[in-house]
């Protein structure tokens, strides 16, 4: 029994209001000592739970003078137990801390709770760690605060992680803006010799300096072709620049989809039919409204379009515009370009979207970057849609864009 | 009616397009390759119209407008900006600092004049 009732104390640590000294449990009589034993069995639990917990729980006077200290505490602070209890706790206090510590303990002796106050505290060699600490007062059956109970948490690992991605973050900002400032001189650059050759040869071809061979004309025209084309490869690689690096704007605002559709149609349908293509438009009666960015499904179209013209000898283009029903995704719209034109190979079509990718360059003389297709993906992506491809070599190629309605 | 342009720009063979395509036009054209030009020519000749590209070294487009714009005796002059339009805000941020409009580049021989006379003309 003697042996038993050591151990417990030791066990306990000393935590508050422990054993009265000296009477043996075989000397009290039975219902006494079977309430006490009962009480120093909970006793013992409860420090068992205070023992096996991972914060420093750590018992005080109202005066701040250690009472209990678990094995939390000794590894936290580097003091064991017997180092720690019956010495201040400002012990572990840094100087600069002691205004704010007895501030709070002030607090506590007055029954109030301090909850999670992160702080700095110093260790037995002297380093600083960051915790986060709750303290509050501990009250006996009447009521009145006899001591004060503190916990805390090792958060240096919280914090350094904290502060790393708060740098991470920095860091990010700053290349972004780096990159945005980067993307618009290499914009400004690559257009400036721009401005002298299309204008120019556009002066030229005014006949501004003065009269033109048949053969000055037509070479002249032939300069400036390639240059507008040069432009919008550039435009296409800044675009994708901007869409890539996350910094591209959508501007998004109710749409018609057939006014789109009707701005892309008159523009486009003089190529075909110089090709001696048909040019058809297919629209609802009704309005097609979305919310979408407008420049966007312009360019879209304008791209898909392009193309069909391109890769279409004979036959027709057409270009549709309806709502679609869809059971997975939810209500969309779809704008469709078809064409009668070679179409493109079950083997090709997993590439027809990749960057750079040119299916058959030899078929295309003077044609794209490659970037088109990839590029309008990309953008169909930033709007909340998808192009899809339809068809198979020698048959045509449709090529649709889905949006989401609304 | 003829009109007098200042034309600020530091790509000397640009600048020697727009200017070539005022005079062609009728209109007379006075070339600046800086800020610090474009001010002095400014006051000692009080253009109808300045056209000033943004980007340009030392003062940008911004500040030369601010400075045209704090001066009394050249604040009624219209200015239009000249960019690429690279980046995503930039027609808000010219709008909304004070120019008359904008002409995007590469400039559009044909129309460019017109596009110059109609800001001139505006109140």
């Amino acid at each position: 029994m003697r042996d038993k009732t050591a151990i417990l104390r030791s066990q306990s640590r000393g935590a508050s209001a422990g054993n009265p000294p000296g009477r043996a449990l075989q000397d009290l009589n039975p219902d006494e000592a079977s309430l006490r034993a009962q009480s120093q069995e909970a006793r013992a639990r409860l420090a068992a739970i205070v023992e096996s917990s991972d914060d420093a729980i750590i018992g005080q006077t109202l005066e701040g003078v250690i009472t209990s200290w678990n094995g939390a505490a000794e590894r936290l602070y580097g003091y064991t137990a017997e180092e720690a209890i019956g010495n201040p706790i400002t012990l572990t206090v840094p100087p600069e801390r002691m205004d704010e510590f007895r501030g709070y303990l002030d607090r506590v002796r007055h029954g109030e709770r301090v909850d999670h106050l992160e702080t700095i505290r110093v260790r037995k060699d002297g380093s600083r760690l960051d915790v986060s600490i709750t303290v509050s007062p501990i009250r006996d059956e009447a009521g009145t605060i006899i001591g004060v109970s503190k916990s805390a948490r090792d958060i240096t690992e919280r914090r350094r992680f904290e502060a790393e991605l708060w740098r991470k973050n920095i860091e990010l900002e700053i290349a972004g803006h780096a990159n945005d400032a980067f993307l618009a001189s290499i914009s400004h650059e690559l257009r400036t010799p721009l401005n002298s050759i299309i204008g120019f040869t556009g002066t030229l071809l005014m006949k501004l300096p003065g009269d033109l061979t048949e053969a000055q004309d037509r070479q002249l025209q032939l300069i400036q072709v390639n240059a507008r084309h040069l432009l919008s490869l550039i435009n296409d690689l800044l675009n994708l620049a901007k869409v890539r690096s996350g910094k591209a704007e959508v501007q998004v605002e109710p749409v018609d989809l057939r006014e789109i559709v009707e701005e892309v149609a008159p523009t486009l349908r003089p190529a075909a039919e110089a090709k001696g293509l048909r040019f058809e438009v297919s629209l609802p009666p009704e309005p097609l409204q979305i919310q979408t960015d407008r420049r966007s499904v312009f360019q879209i179209l304008m791209n898909l379009t392009t193309n069909a013209i391109k890769f279409t000898a004979s036959g027709l283009i057409r270009i549709e515009a309806e709502r679609v029903e869809r059971t997975s995704r939810g209500p969309e719209v779809a704008l469709r370009v078809v064409d009668t034109g070679r179409g493109i190979a079950t083997a090709d079509q997993k590439r027809l979207f990749r960057a750079f990718e040119q299916l058959h360059p030899e078929l295309d003389p003077g044609a794209g970057s490659g970037l088109g297709l990839h590029l309008s993906q990309r953008m169909a992506g930033l709007l909340g849609g998808r192009i899809e491809f339809q068809g198979e070599l020698g048959l045509g190629s449709t090529f649709t864009l889905f949006l989401p309605e609304p | 009616m003829s009109i007098r342009v200042l034309v600020v720009e530091d790509d000397p063979d640009s600048l020697e397009l727009m200017t070539y395509l005022f005079h062609a036009f009728g209109h007379e054209a006075i070339g600046a390759g800086s800020g610090d030009a474009a001010l002095s020519l400014a006051l000692s000749t009080r253009p109808d119209l300045i056209l000033c590209d943004l980007r340009l070294p030392g003062m940008d487009g911004f500040e030369i407008l601010s400075r045209i714009k704090s001066d009394p005796s050249l604040q009624s002059i219209p200015v239009v900006a000249v960019t690429a339009y690279a980046m995503p805000g930039d027609r808000e941020r010219v709008m909304s600092a004070g120019f008359r409009g904008y002409v995007t580049k590469p400039i559009d021989p044909q129309t460019f004049v017109r596009q110059a006379e109609e800001f001139s003309a505006r109140v």
